[in-house]
């Protein structure tokens, strides 16, 4: 009855599917090794019609048959039917599309006498059974099937693959209802015991289903479990949740986060780090970018970075894998609690088969809760030995990331110390680019190791060109050393030179004298020699003295002009005193260079150095510069000074006919002019200076401005005019200052420092010269009274004070005289009128014929060789010098001259008077 | 050939008394003064000849007939504001050579101012002789030979024509001074008015013939006198 009510009803009855049994889930959530080995068998289903009979072998030994196709085998159901067990043996065929066990008479029974409809039976092995070792139950509905196999492994096969069938049916049947409804396959499951992983699947499936079923027994544990059920029903969650997180790994992260509830702190703990890294590394892309390619360093920043990836694959992993533990260990805990509620269970069950009919099956029960309660502590075994499995795991993990950390630690300080080697590198760059005009270009992979090997060959260069710097200043000290002594030696050799041709020139001229001599007759003929030989030979000294004929003498003055433009004209002397002058120009040539050699004359050039630096462009009067003017102005400032010491004089004046005054002058030529002037101005113009080479004839330089300046004068000053002297004056201002420079310059000295002098009457002139007279009676006795009784001294002087010395004396010494004079004024005139005599007193006293002295007197200017003693007795023998007596001397002599003045002129009236009446008598008497 | 009055000292010897003589020479500016008594004393001539500034003193011998004539000469300065000086220079002077330029009217005029002048005011006895100067510039003459001469003759002068350039009659000139001046007292005492009687013009062979220079007033033109 139990059968049939069983067959009839297994094929109208639905087979219901569990709702807490999520299979596909299941089916996922297992490894993925085991989930292909599930889904192969799968794909090798072989459609089977329902109708096909299998028939097994009927006299076959072997009690089970146990193929892929087919789960059949002797089996022997034990009964106790109304307390009296009966047990017959009869063939039991596995149909998989129906998951239903038939019962056959036999094997080759074509209809089966019953049939278990295994889908809705819960397997039973009962430990109550133990004694008969091949014996397990099927109960279905309050039902229980009690079979014994020939073994107890024969039966754990029958169990295991009654098992697995089944859940390929419930599996398939899902599936065909969720798409195309009834369509049944076989499903082929031949390799099913052969991987352990199945055989564990296998165990974990029908755990699975068993528990899962279990709710759905009317009959299970009574109304008083509800606890239980509510604890599978956490369990089923829990295996849910916590399988689901292994699928969850980092590899799969792009695929499986769309389609899994992926929990947030997973990405919260991932997602950061991976971009953290990132940002580290773009200080390090940024080195890499400015240095090029470091390749030592590039590989140990990507070794760097792949070690830093796998520590993060593996700090997940490590996270994994404790999730896991947690999650195993929270299994561990459920199974157990479950250990304790089968165990409890168990006892109820046990008092409930003591008590009740339904012991046995209860019993039944019982025996499959311990089976069950089994397999669980197996699987917590297997789950302990894997949360062992994964604390090493762990364990090695955190090891791993300790050597991570240590090696990201060594290799951050590594970058740490290549940054501060950048740094530094940099900054040296910069210095370099800032100080240096060598920018460092073309990238700077090449750069930095250049500039050292330029910095390196630049230090070397530079050594290099220090050792020749020190080597060539050696160089130039020892050359100027010799150049000081050369020019020592030529100071010395000049000097010699010079005092050999003053002494040549001395010996020539007295040879000269000695021919001269012969020649006017004194010397006769020596020796009776022929006199027409001596002649002869005496004529061809003279020649060879004179050097050449007269012919070329003018061209010859003219190349030997000294600095001023003056030259000794041949032409102009006798033959004796041409050689006699030549003789005394080489005489004062010496004394100018032992001057030059003597220290005083370089501490009087300093002096004027560091007079004239104190002074403005125009110097003032001072007694600094009167002291420096006595000695002479260096030819170089003459033309300053000068301007400097007209400027005191005129300034007055230039003040009152204001700017461009001298050029209205010349310009004016409208301005009636005394016609005398004019005359006598260009008939003196080759007249002034014809032994100089600016002033000799009508073509020189000098000439036009001479008439410029002398004619602007006689328009400025027409009651003077034009006096001769004058243009000797402007001449030599000429030299040293421009034309309208000159004409101040005659301007002061006409009307300023010998006023009177160049008047009608010269009266001022002649009054000086008897003063002079008077004064030469004073300070020189001896030598006036020697000389007066040959010839008056002032015939000579007159020129001297008119001229300012300019008249036959060499500029040598006629120039310091004009510095002198330009400052002091007249009385130099007396004092160095008086040093001339002086000079000469010596000679001019042994003179005692008027002819010799005259000669003498006449050019004694040129006669002065040593400017220093002319000076020295000018400024300091003739000191006192009483311009008190010249005062005194001038009260007497200007009137007595007036006086003869007038007298003069009255004579020359009535001389031209009484010759116009004769002329008129004349007139008449004819 | 100037050289007759410079060598006259190496001339004859014991040539008799030396007279010596105080000569002074007036005249305009610039008609050569300073060149006549350089072409005399130095036988020299320059083109331009610096302008002479109050006088100039220079000393020359002439050897006459058994006597020798010395001749101090005072060169004096042309412009006339210097004319105020010039009574220092030929008071005492026995001899006076007034000289005037051929091509100037204007120094002939000036030259008669300073004979009335010496006439006037000078020793009485002072022997003067007129030379029109620059003979040389025949072409440019605008003093006329006849009227010199004849004014010469009128006042009792000596009369020449000299070129100091070409050098024409300068020597015959002062000889013509030297044998008109009287010989009257012997040579060196120095004095006014001294004189020494020249008996003979005891002339230098090579010196060449100045028996031109006779005190007639007729002596003869530049060329001719040249023998």
């Amino acid at each position: 009855m139990q059968s049939s009510e069983t067959s009839t009803g297994a094929p109208s009855r639905p087979v219901a599917v569990p709702t807490s049994l999520k299979i596909p889930d299941v089916i996922k959530i297992t490894d993925s090794d085991a989930a292909d080995d599930f889904v192969l068998p799968v794909a090798t289903i072989r459609p089977e019609t329902s109708t096909e009979r299998l028939i097994p072998d009927a006299g076959a030994a072997v009690p089970l048959q146990f193929t892929a196709e087919k789960l059949s085998g002797w089996l022997t159901r034990h009964k106790k039917t109304l307390g009296m067990k009966t047990s017959d043996r009869k063939w039991y065929e596995f149909v998989d599309d129906r998951c239903k066990l038939f019962v056959f008479q036999g094997p080759d029974e074509p209809v089966p006498q019953e049939s278990i409809d295994i889908g809705r039976a819960a397997i039973v092995v009962d430990p109550e059974f133990s004694e008969k070792p091949g014996v397990f139950a099927l109960s279905i509905d309050n039902q229980t099937i009690v079979l014994e196999a020939f073994s107890s492994d024969e039966m754990r096969r029958w169990i295991q693959e009654l098992q697995k069938r089944r859940e390929l049916f419930l599996k398939i049947r899902s599936v065909d209802t969720l798409t195309r409804g009834h369509t049944y396959s076989r499903v082929n499951s031949s390799n099913a015991s052969s991987s352990p992983a199945a055989v564990e699947e296998n165990r974990s499936t029908s755990a699975e289903y068993d528990f899962c079923a279990q709710p759905d027994e009317p009959t299970g544990l009574g109304s008083g479990d509800t606890s239980a059920s509510g604890v599978l029903v956490s369990f089923d969650d829990i295996l849910y949740r916590t399988t689901k997180a292994p699928l969850y790994r980092p590899d799969q992260d792009g695929e499986n986060s769309a389609g899994l509830d992926i929990p947030s702190q997973h990405h919260g703990r991932n997602q950061p780090s991976p971009t953290a890294k990132r940002s580290e590394n773009k200080p390090m892309q940024a080195f890499r970018q400015m240095f090029g390619p470091n390749k030592v360093e590039k590989v140990d920043v990507k070794h760097e970075k792949a070690l830093e990836d796998r520590l993060i694959v593996l700090q997940d992993e490590l996270l994994l894998a404790r999730d896991e533990l947690t999650a195993q260990k929270e299994i561990v805990t459920v199974l157990r609690r479950q250990l304790d509620f089968t165990t409890k269970e168990k006892e109820a069950l046990r008092t409930l088969v003591g008590s009740t009919d339904k012991e046995a099956a209860q019993m039944q029960i019982l025996r499959d809760r311990c089976r069950l309660i089994l397999e669980l502590e197996e699987a917590l075994q297997n789950s302990r030995s894997e949360k062992d499995t994964l604390v090493q795991r762990s364990e090695i993990l955190k090891n791993e990331l300790l050597e991570m950390a240590r090696q990201s630690a060594k290799l951050r300080e590594n970058l740490r110390n290549k940054e501060n080697a950048i740094v530094l590198l940099t900054e040296q760059v910069t210095k370099q680019e800032l100080s240096g005009p060598r920018p460092v270009r073309n990238g700077s992979q090449r750069s930095l190791p250049d500039t050292e090997d330029q910095v390196q060959k630049m230090r070397d260069i530079l050594e290099a060109y220090k050792e020749k710097l020190a080597f060539l200043n050696e160089e130039i000290v020892s050359q100027n050393n010799l150049r000081t002594e050369m020019a020592g030696r030529e100071e010395v050799l000049l000097g010699m030179i010079t005092d050999w041709e003053a002494k040549h020139a001395r010996l020539e001229s007295r040879l000269l004298y000695s021919l001269k001599d012969m020649a006017s007759g004194k010397v006769k003929s020596i020796l009776g020699s022929p006199e027409d030989e001596v002649s002869r030979i005496r004529q061809r000294i003279l020649d060879e003295a004179l050097g050449g004929s007269e012919a070329d003498a003018h061209v010859k003055a003219v190349t030997e002009c000294d600095r001023y433009g003056f030259f000794v004209s041949r032409l102009h002397y006798t033959n004796e005193e041409y050689l006699e002058r030549k003789a005394l120009e080489a005489e004062r040539r010496q004394r100018l260079v032992n001057l030059r050699k003597d220290p005083s004359s370089a501490d009087l050039s300093a002096k004027w150095d560091s007079f004239l630096t104190k002074q403005t462009r125009l110097l003032q009067k001072s007694e600094e510069l009167k002291n420096l003017m006595r000695i002479g102005c260096p030819d170089g400032h003459r033309g300053r000074v000068w301007k400097s010491c007209v400027e005191w004089r005129v300034s007055a004046i230039k003040t009152v006919k204001g700017v461009g005054y001298y050029q209205s002058l010349v310009k004016d030529t409208a301005k009636p002019l005394a016609s005398s002037a004019a005359k006598q101005i260009k008939i003196d113009l080759c007249r002034t200076l014809p032994n100089n080479v600016h002033f000799m004839n009508m073509e020189s330089d000098m000439i036009p401005r001479l008439e410029e300046v002398l004619l602007a004068f006689s328009r400025h000053n027409p009651a003077v005019a034009y006096c001769q002297g004058m243009n000797r004056l402007v001449a030599v201002a000429l030299l040293f200052l421009n034309e309208e420079d000159a004409f101040w310059c005659l301007v002061a000295i006409v009307e300023y420092l010998l006023p009177g002098y160049f008047t009608i009457n010269m009266i001022e002139a002649q009054t000086d010269q008897r003063i002079f007279r008077d004064l030469f009676a004073t300070k020189l006795p001896e030598l006036f009274s020697h000389l007066s009784q040959q010839l008056d001294p002032t015939l000579y002087s007159f020129n001297w004070f008119l001229t300012v010395f300019v008249d036959n004396m060499h500029p040598d010494i006629f120039l310091p005289i004009w510095d002198a004079f330009l400052v002091e004024g007249k009385k130099v005139l007396f004092r160095f009128s008086l040093a001339m005599f002086k000079y000469f007193e010596d000679v001019l006293m042994e003179i005692t014929d008027q002819n010799l002295a005259n000669k003498l007197l006449r050019n004694l200017g040129d006669r002065v060789t040593d400017l220093r003693k002319l000076q020295a007795i000018a400024f300091e023998t003739l000191n006192p010098f009483p311009m008190k007596l010249v005062k005194a001397r001038r009260a007497v002599h200007l009137p007595e001259i007036m006086a003869e003045m007038q007298q003069l002129e009255k004579l020359r009236a009535s001389v031209s008077q009484s010759h116009s009446n004769s002329n008129n008598q004349e007139e008449d008497d004819l | 050939m100037a050289a007759v009055a410079r060598n006259t000292a190496g001339g004859p010897p014991s040539a008799g008394k030396i007279f010596q003589f105080k000569l002074v020479l007036l005249g305009e500016a610039a008609v050569g003064k300073s060149s006549l008594v350089l072409r005399f004393v130095k036988g020299h001539f320059h083109e331009y000849q610096e302008s002479t500034i109050g006088a100039a003193f220079l000393t020359q011998t002439v050897c006459l007939d058994e006597t020798t004539v010395k001749f101090e000469i005072w060169d004096t300065a042309g412009q006339e504001r210097y004319h105020s000086l010039a009574p220092m220079y030929y008071r005492g002077a026995q001899a006076a050579i007034i000289v005037y330029d051929i091509t100037n009217q204007e120094s002939f005029n000036k030259a008669k101012a300073w004979v009335r002048e010496l006439q006037r005011q000078a020793n009485p006895n002072i022997v003067i002789a007129l030379t029109g100067n620059k003979a040389d510039l025949v072409n440019k003459r605008t003093v006329e030979y006849e009227e010199a001469q004849a004014y010469a003759d009128e006042q009792g002068l000596l009369f020449l024509e000299t070129s100091a350039k070409s050098g024409v009659n300068v020597n015959e000139l002062f000889l013509a001074i030297a044998k008109k001046l009287p010989k009257t007292e012997p040579a060196g005492t120095r004095g006014q008015g001294q004189t020494v009687n020249v008996n003979a013009a005891a002339e230098e062979s090579k010196g060449g013939c100045c028996g031109g220079g006779g005190g007639s007033a007729s002596a003869a033109p530049g060329g001719a006198a040249r023998n």
